[in-house]
């Protein structure tokens, strides 16, 4: 399914063409998505873009936003989707891109040459990347993350999956409150309701009061979400919603009793997709499945995926998709993997299958969470406070329970000879330095680290004291 | 009464609120959401939680809107007009 084909139909589709694409601002209907393309390639053109040239998009919720991803889609550029910048030390564009684009929220549609704004890469090394590449960073703007590579064709394919799972149609209404710079909003989302020419409505930053707002008068049918967005919902929804045919969450486990009473207020609707910035979409039950199956379980992997668990019960999950990954680049554009075709794929997620084969996912295997849908290595997190002055040694370790980002996790650090601090202080210093899903939920200070005969930090002691702190 | 109002929920979003700023940067014009105090969406949760909890209200879907919570003061309005009207008698 080719991005070019798919755009002329819905612009001619009776069904389609007065469909619209809207952000609050403005709202564009598909008849008229063509000639907002061209233009945008043409102002791309008029900024020394050229085809072939790798770009970093860091792009919001916005009309503007769609209306270069799917240029670039079109035209076949390889671009990497570039989560905003928390503090300059962290540097999210890599040296193979040529220029970074941005593109805010609420921005006018014309002319298009103002609505990005494009910086040539003073660090661009000129190393050619293969072009209609869609590039991810496996953990948002954090660290020495790895970046994943997928192929244009192969997100369509993903897209398509996600359309036959979730009924996406024509007449769907669907309201996108997750960011599109991202796996789940872009690939599962975004590109099925583009390739039926149905409505969307995307929200930037969504808050209670937006979301409220702007459901009166978009009446969605389909929404994804992640579990914050339900828990937000649950507090704003005073009467059932009859609107939604299904609402999706993912990235992150969910608390029962927020899917029962989220589930029970739209009507038994809610479905848990299991996914992973590497493969796409994978696995979600069916909006007709029971209450139990859709609470416990990640349902039937999406058409022609296949799941196994190896070593052990639970044990590791394995996915074999055919719209999976190429392989992970480096910040400099050198290949760090490349996938074999037809290689199982190993999650690093613990899973455990029941009587009926139905598969329940447990939780991370190794050293790192699922925060905000994205997958953060704890070293990282380590790594960057152990940046603060007076800092001399920082363990963090995911500990029992669920905030609001998703898994908790907590901060435990050595201060310098004769630093005065506390954790207090500390987490306050780290909210300039991490992204807020990063953001440990506590911070404490210790005077040494407990360690194990291997000389390596004892995380279990660790946890232990923690509870002990607790009581 | 809403100067009263006014204080205590720049105090509850100083002390209570996890987005790490004191009380003085707290002013009762500051937008609560966008530029200003610019609170997340999981903030924006806490504050109607903890405005609920702390003044013994709850807020219906009409009045989780833009203009209630532009601000300290406007928020602080919406609470005196609700636990007034709370308080009516009822006639008989």
């Amino acid at each position: 399914m080719i991005v070019s084909d798919v755009l002329g139909n819905c612009a001619t589709d009776a069904k389609t063409r007065d469909n619209f694409i809207t952000d609050g601002s403005f709202t564009v209907a598909y008849h008229e998505l063509c000639a907002l393309l061209d233009e945008t390639a043409k102002a791309l053109a008029g900024h020394g873009v050229q085809p072939g040239d790798c770009l970093a998009v860091e792009c919001a919720n916005s009309v503007a936003g769609a209306l270069l991803l799917l240029t670039l889609m079109r035209d076949g550029y390889s671009f990497v989707l570039v989560p905003p910048a928390v503090n300059a030390e962290i540097k999210p564009t890599p040296l193979f891109c040529r220029f970074s684009i941005a593109v805010g929220a609420g921005v006018s549609l014309q002319p298009a040459a103002a609505f990005m704004s494009v910086t040539a890469n003073p660090e661009w090394n000129r190393k050619s990347i293969p072009s209609a590449k869609l590039l991810l960073r496996t953990s948002g703007s954090m660290g020495t993350s790895k970046i994943v590579v997928h192929g244009h064709d192969k997100l369509m394919g993903n897209a398509a999956n996600c359309v036959r799972k979730y009924g996406f149609r024509a007449e769907s209404r669907c309201v996108i409150p997750v960011p599109i710079a991202h796996m789940y909003g872009f690939g599962a989302e975004f590109l099925p309701a583009i390739q039926v020419g149905a409505s969307i409505d995307l929200q930037d930053k969504t808050n209670i009061i937006k979301y409220l707002d702007r459901e009166k008068r978009f009446q969605p049918t389909i929404a994804f979400v992640t579990p914050a967005i339900c828990e937000m919902l649950l507090k704003a929804y005073k009467s059932p919603r009859t609107n939604y045919e299904v609402i999706v969450t993912s990235g992150q486990r969910i608390s029962e009793d927020v899917f029962a009473a989220f589930d029970e207020r739209i009507g038994g609707r809610l479905i848990n997709q299991y996914g992973s910035t590497e493969m796409g979409a994978t696995s979600a039950c069916d909006p007709g499945d029971s209450f139990e199956m859709r609470s416990q379980t990640i349902g039937k992997p999406m058409h022609d995926v296949q799941l196994r668990i190896t070593d052990g019960d639970p044990g590791e999950l394995n996915v074999l998709h055919p719209f999976g990954y190429d392989g992970y680049l480096d910040d400099a554009g050198e290949w760090i993997h490349i996938a074999e075709p037809n290689a199982w794929y190993r999650t690093g997620d613990l899973a455990k299958a029941d009587a009926e084969g139905a598969i329940k996912v447990l939780g991370r295997a190794g050293t790192s969470v699922n925060r905000d849908g994205y997958l953060v290595l704890l070293e990282d997190i380590e790594r960057i406070i152990e940046k603060l002055p007076d800092i001399l040694q920082v363990v963090v370790t995911a500990t029992p329970g669920l905030s609001g980002h998703g898994q908790r996790i907590a901060a435990f650090c050595v201060p310098k000879a004769d630093a005065v601090l506390d954790g207090q202080q500390i987490r306050a210093r780290c909210f300039d330095l991490l992204p807020r899903y990063a953001l440990p939920d506590e911070v404490h200070v210790v005077e040494t680290m407990p360690l194990l005969a291997s000389g390596k930090v004892d995380r279990r002691t660790l946890a232990a004291e923690l509870n002990h702190m607790q009581q | 009464m809403i100067e009263d109002t006014i204080e205590q929920l720049r105090k509850l979003v100083a002390e209570r609120l996890d987005v790490n700023r004191t009380l003085d940067e707290i002013t009762s014009d500051a937008a609560l959401l966008g530029g200003g105090l610019g609170l997340d969406s999981l903030a924006l949760v806490e504050l109607v939680s903890l405005t609920e909890e702390c003044f013994g209200i709850e807020f219906g879907e009409n009045e989780l809107n833009m203009d209630s919570f532009a601000s300290i003061r406007s928020l602080a309005t919406v609470v005196v007009e609700m636990r007034a009207r709370d308080v009516q008698p009822i006639a008989v």
